[in-house]
């Protein structure tokens, strides 16, 4: 049996989800989830992302495009603003949708692009754009100044700090083989 | 598909009763009204009821736009509908336009494409995403 | 209750940052945060830096992990990276490279 995975409903998650398996979104999801199962958005979930999957289940707030190889479930309490595509989609009474639906064969387009190539994902939260102008008198300065206390630098400033951590010689080569 | 010409007029103007036209009916032009309509057969053109409208499974309809009450479809139809009370797709149903309404549904099975309007706000934790 | 599982034939590629226990059978690039228990199972690929509560690793972490309480590593756990906790407990058969900072 493929293990289930669950993201609780204390739980966020900023990050690109893939796999084989079945999944269970009761928390915060933001960024891309694609498995080759089922997902289920329960209703204590909110979710930031598109969302591809053998089979789609939403009970909860979703922003995002759904997709799907076989069904899509909008249940009582969805609440979906993106576009929904799948052979075969059914909406519950009291499932909420703004955005284009669209029942489709399998093998249509969108439903080939399951590897997709990697969108931003950032790894930790989204650093807030740097300011674009400061007030104009000193615009030339100011481009070139490194703003201050931001996680991020701009050309000049020194690179951010790896957010993975830096990987021993060898030792990715040798994770990568166990598996 | 019989082949009988239709008997009602391009305007239909309907009282509380409800109309009902035929599997063998077609219409082409503007069928209006404050009753209920239950379309069987095939009609070309714009519908606008004040009180529910039902669309056949075997009905074929094809409109620019469908204004009406509930409105309940099992059949085809090309066109948009704007419903004050909710818009159900059965299992049956073959639409193509965009639905608005209090509440949609759509059955599985039910073949479909085009814009949903819901009017809902999404959890504050979602409306800075993205 | 284990409220978050990742389970074996997943990958999350980012930051999950838990207020529950999390359970991790598959695989997690980024980084984990917990304030409760993490669990790292064998067969679990963990690169990232963890911090949490109570830890037990029995699968592979590359990074640094931090714990508010107590952290095993199992017999079969392989660990790279810097370990700071109160209480520490290296199993026979644990892998570990890095340092321990028992000065919580």
């Amino acid at each position: 049996m493929a293990t289930a995975t669950i993201i609780g409903r204390d739980t966020r998650v900023h990050a690109r989800v893939s796999g084989a398996g079945d999944i269970e979104v009761q928390g915060h999801l933001e960024g891309e989830l694609t498995v080759g199962g089922e997902a289920r958005i329960e209703s204590t979930a909110t979710v930031a992302a598109d969302v591809r999957a053998r089979r789609i289940v939403v009970r909860g707030a979703v922003k995002g495009d759904l997709s799907a190889d076989e069904s899509i479930l909008l249940e009582d309490g969805a609440r979906v603003v993106g576009d929904v595509r799948a052979p075969r989609v059914a909406i519950a009474p009291g499932g909420l949708v703004r955005g284009y639906v669209e029942t489709q064969a399998a093998g249509a387009k969108p439903a080939s692009r399951a590897v997709t190539p990697a969108r931003r994902v950032d790894g930790v939260r989204a650093v807030p754009p740097a300011p674009k102008s400061k007030p104009a008198v000193v615009h030339v300065a100011a481009k070139h100044a490194a703003p201050k206390g931001r996680g991020i630098t701009l050309a000049g400033g020194k690179a951010p700090p790896p957010v993975v951590p830096v990987l021993k010689k060898g030792t990715k080569a040798a994770l990568t083989k166990r598996r | 598909m019989a082949q009988a010409k239709a008997q009602i007029r391009p305007v239909v103007r309907g009282s509380r009763d409800a109309a009902v036209l035929g599997e063998s009916v077609r219409i082409r032009g503007k069928i209006s009204g404050d009753g209920d309509l239950s379309i069987l057969g095939t009609v070309e053109g714009d519908v606008a009821m004040r009180g529910d409208l039902t669309i056949g499974e075997n009905a074929h309809v094809e409109s620019e736009s469908l204004e009406a009450h509930a409105v309940s479809i099992a059949g085809e139809l090309k066109g948009d509908v704007n419903a004050s009370g909710p818009v159900r797709l059965s299992a049956t149903a073959r639409v193509h336009g965009d639905l608005k309404g209090s509440e949609i549904s759509i059955e599985e099975g039910a073949q479909f494409a085009g814009r949903l309007e819901a009017d809902f706000e999404l959890p504050a934790a979602l409306g800075k995403a993205r | 209750m284990a409220s978050t599982v990742i389970g074996a034939n997943i990958t999350i590629e980012g930051e999950v940052i838990a207020d529950e226990d999390v359970v991790v059978q598959g695989t997690i690039r980024g980084k984990l945060s917990a304030k409760e228990g993490v669990t790292v199972e064998s067969g679990a690929v963990v690169e990232a830096d963890v911090s949490g509560g109570p830890m037990t690793v029995a699968g592979q972490v590359t990074g640094n992990v931090t714990s508010t309480d107590r952290v095993e590593l199992q017999s079969g756990a392989r660990v790279v990276g810097n370990v700071k906790a109160a209480r520490i407990t290296i199993a026979d058969g644990a892998h570990f490279k890095g340092n321990v900072d028992m000065d919580v």
